[in-house]
């Protein structure tokens, strides 16, 4: 069973974010962020290098003032490490 | 010196830990992980050997063995407390106590062991406890005419404080009745008042010192004595339009009073410091300093300060490191002990640049908190 570590703006987020590790069969590890997107953007660099060491799972809500999905996963995660996984909410 | 290593076995909420401890120990975990009864440990220690204290009424104080001993304990029911002890880096003494009770439930020692560099001093039971089992009942560490070759040890625990200030006991006025070294401050101001008059006025210079920052208005502490010759500890609180009324503490805030309790806890003796939640009625830039106080203090006395905290604020300063923290979890086998460096993930943020309470912080997460509101 492979653990990932999450990283959430707040416990909504963390129910959406377990519901789709548990449905595709991954175990949920420890529950980062829970304190609002700016708080995690702040650290997603931290989280990025630790994903060199194991899979991590980010999810953001995109704000009406962002741009594209894209743009801005390129624009906040510099040098994705191979066991990240940035997603953002639509 | 300082404790460099703890084993437990069946201790309270922990089935086994062993743990490296460092100079500073930050302890963290969900409530009721067993913060308190893992200082505890070293209370015991010091209740052991300290006047009036010895192994039986330290056992009877805490409700007996069949209390003490882990719920998680099944077919190893005794209790085990073994620490290591360093002088600096070198590794000096090692002392081991296995505790088990008799049918009647009296504490007895199933094993005491001491080395000293790695040499074996003691080994009990021996053939007098074997000739009588009553001796069994008192360890060769609370006695002085047994423990002479390691007495240093004795003296090393008899220096552990333990300090939990309550503003409300410290204001209570019938505070100090009966009571002497409260931990939780009924005689905290008679503690100061019975120093000598230079070590006292020298401490309350260095706390006013540091105080400058966290409360600026405060100008001045002093001891006085009432007419029926009870000691209270004045204030003087200035500010910019007057020369400064003084107060007492009965009117003091809980957090100046428990500012004043862990800065006079930090200066009061040499030995290892047990502090709880000291954060707690601070603000919390007062707070995100403390561990530099601490170890500005440390330096100074070379001693090691074992904290309990809950704090986000505590563990968001930069110096605290990964073998600096204990995480404790709770687990259907008692509570996991863990130093930060053992865990991968709390290892590598650190090392990409988070803090303690940022890495560290939500392993203590009580499992199931999503669903608490």
């Amino acid at each position: 069973m492979v653990t990932v570590n999450i990283v959430v703006e707040g416990k909504t987020d963390e129910f959406v974010a377990r519901r789709l590790l548990e449905h595709v069969g991954l175990v949920v590890g420890t529950v980062y962020g829970l304190n609002g997107k700016a708080d995690i953007l702040m650290r997603l660099s931290g989280y990025n290098q630790a994903a060199r060491f194991a899979p991590w799972f980010v999810l953001v809500d995109l704000d009406n003032n962002q741009p594209c999905t894209g743009q801005a996963i390129r624009l906040w995660l510099l040098n994705q490490q191979a066991g990240m996984r940035l997603r953002v909410a639509v | 010196m300082r404790f460099s290593r703890l084993y437990l076995a069946n201790w309270r909420n922990f089935a086994h830990v062993d743990v490296a401890l460092q100079e500073r120990v930050f302890l963290i975990g969900a409530n009721a992980t067993g913060k308190s009864n893992l200082l505890d440990a070293f209370r015991f220690l010091r209740d052991i050997v300290r006047i009036g204290g010895g192994f039986e009424k330290a056992i009877l104080d805490r409700g007996g063995v069949s209390s003490l001993c882990s719920f998680f304990a099944h077919d190893k029911p005794d209790i085990v407390i073994d620490v290591h002890i360093a002088n600096g880096k070198q590794e000096v003494w090692h002392y081991f106590l296995a505790i088990t009770q008799d049918t009647q439930h009296r504490p007895l020692l199933k094993a005491e062991k001491v080395w000293r560099s790695g040499r074996l001093l003691l080994d009990r039971p021996d053939a007098q406890d074997a000739l009588d089992e009553r001796l069994l009942r008192q360890t060769h560490l609370e006695q002085i005419n047994s423990n002479r070759e390691f007495r240093e040890i004795a003296d090393f625990f008899n220096s552990i404080t333990y300090y939990h200030i309550v503003p409300q006991l410290v204001r209570e006025p019938e505070r100090s009745v009966g009571r002497t070294s409260d931990p939780y401050g009924s005689d905290f101001i008679e503690q100061i008042a019975n120093l000598p008059k230079r070590t006292q006025k020298a401490r309350l210079r260095r706390i006013q010192a540091v105080l400058r920052t966290a409360i600026p208005q405060l100008a001045e502490l002093r001891i006085t004595k009432d007419r029926t010759r009870v000691p209270h500890l004045l204030g003087k609180f200035s500010d910019h339009s007057s020369e400064g009324l003084w107060h007492t503490e009965v009117d003091f805030s809980d957090g100046t009073m428990r500012l004043i309790g862990l800065l006079w806890a930090l200066l009061d003796g040499t030995g290892p410091l047990l502090l709880e939640e000291p954060e707690l009625s601070l603000h919390q830039e007062v707070v995100r300093q403390i561990p530099s106080i601490m170890w500005s203090l440390q330096k100074e006395h070379a001693r090691q300060i074992l904290v309990s905290t809950h704090s986000y604020d505590l563990l968001r300063n930069e110096g605290i490191g990964a073998d600096e923290v204990l995480i404790l979890r709770s687990t259907p086998h008692g509570t996991e002990v863990k130093l930060g460096a053992e865990i991968d993930t709390v290892r590598h943020l650190l090392e990409a640049g988070l803090t303690v309470a940022e890495a560290a912080l939500p392993h203590t997460r009580p499992q199931g908190a999503e669903t608490l509101s």
